[in-house]
């Protein structure tokens, strides 16, 4: 399958970390804890619609909420490709990592 | 969704965010709610009103207006210059198709044209020798003129 871009795999994983409560606002919540940056809106719809047109996520709505004003959530959740998909990620990088000499940064300068 | 019930579900103990501000949102963002963005602002809008106070909250939310404002216009140039290529493209066909009705309207343009621009072009020409024509029958008095004052004359 097609590779995809860094954030695109960061969404992806977020999407199956956050389960059940996969929208907008807790995954780039998630993603700006994580990597300590400003993630904005647009950085998080973008990668969720590039993954659903791809076939590795599929949404719906919810209820409104009221918190939301009375609007609804877009729910993400992984498909059988998006699962698969994800796998091959953390197999790719396991492998790549087990056949490279180890990588150790105490004690060096920066 | 009806706006009275958006009302109705919304939760009393904050504020609404800016109403121009969502109304603003509500325009640019055309995709038929596809990714519920205005639900999306107004949570966060909620957190950061917890957080920082209500001036901070209605502040963050404009700013999601303007920073939406970039996109937005891309957006509608870009589709709006393909409208227009469309245009160009379909007027093009006609003209091949009534080949000689355009071949005609085409030249009864450019004559029209022609003449007009001859004849400001001559008119200002004539203009500028009937200048030149009454400079010069006063040409001994602009040299002695130049002589009463010489530095000034070189300066000119």
């Amino acid at each position: 399958m097609k590779l995809l871009s860094r954030s695109e795999e960061m969404v992806l994983l977020a999407v199956w970390k956050l389960q059940e409560e996969a929208y907008c606002v807790p995954i780039r919540k998630e993603l700006m804890v994580v990597t300590g940056k400003k993630w904005s809106f647009g950085s998080i719809y973008d990668p969720l619609e590039r993954l659903e047109r791809k076939g590795l996520l599929s949404s719906f709505l919810t209820d409104p909420v009221s918190v939301r004003g009375g609007r609804s959530k877009r729910i993400y959740r992984l498909t059988h490709r998006g699962k698969q998909a994800l796998l091959e990620m953390r197999q790719i990088q396991q492998t790549m990592w087990a056949t490279a000499p180890s990588l150790e940064m105490e004690g060096e300068k920066t | 969704m009806n706006r009275n019930f958006r009302r109705m579900i919304r939760d009393v103990k904050v504020p609404d965010p800016p109403r121009a501000a969502e109304k603003l949102l509500e325009i640019m963002h055309t995709d038929g709610d596809r990714f519920t963005h205005l639900g999306d602002f107004e949570e966060v809008y909620r957190v950061v009103f917890e957080e920082n106070g209500p001036k901070a909250s209605r502040l963050w939310y404009w700013a999601q207006v303007f920073r939406s404002l970039p996109g937005f216009l891309m957006n509608r140039m870009y589709w709006n210059l393909s409208m227009f290529r469309n245009y160009v493209v379909i007027a093009l066909r006609n003209m091949i198709k009534n080949r000689w009705f355009s071949l005609i309207d085409i030249f009864g343009l450019f004559s029209g044209l022609a003449v007009i621009i001859a004849c400001l072009g001559l008119l200002s020409l004539a203009s500028f020798s009937a200048l030149i024509i009454a400079f010069l029958t006063v040409g001994s008095q602009t040299l002695r003129a130049a002589l009463a004052n010489p530095v000034d004359a070189l300066r000119c």
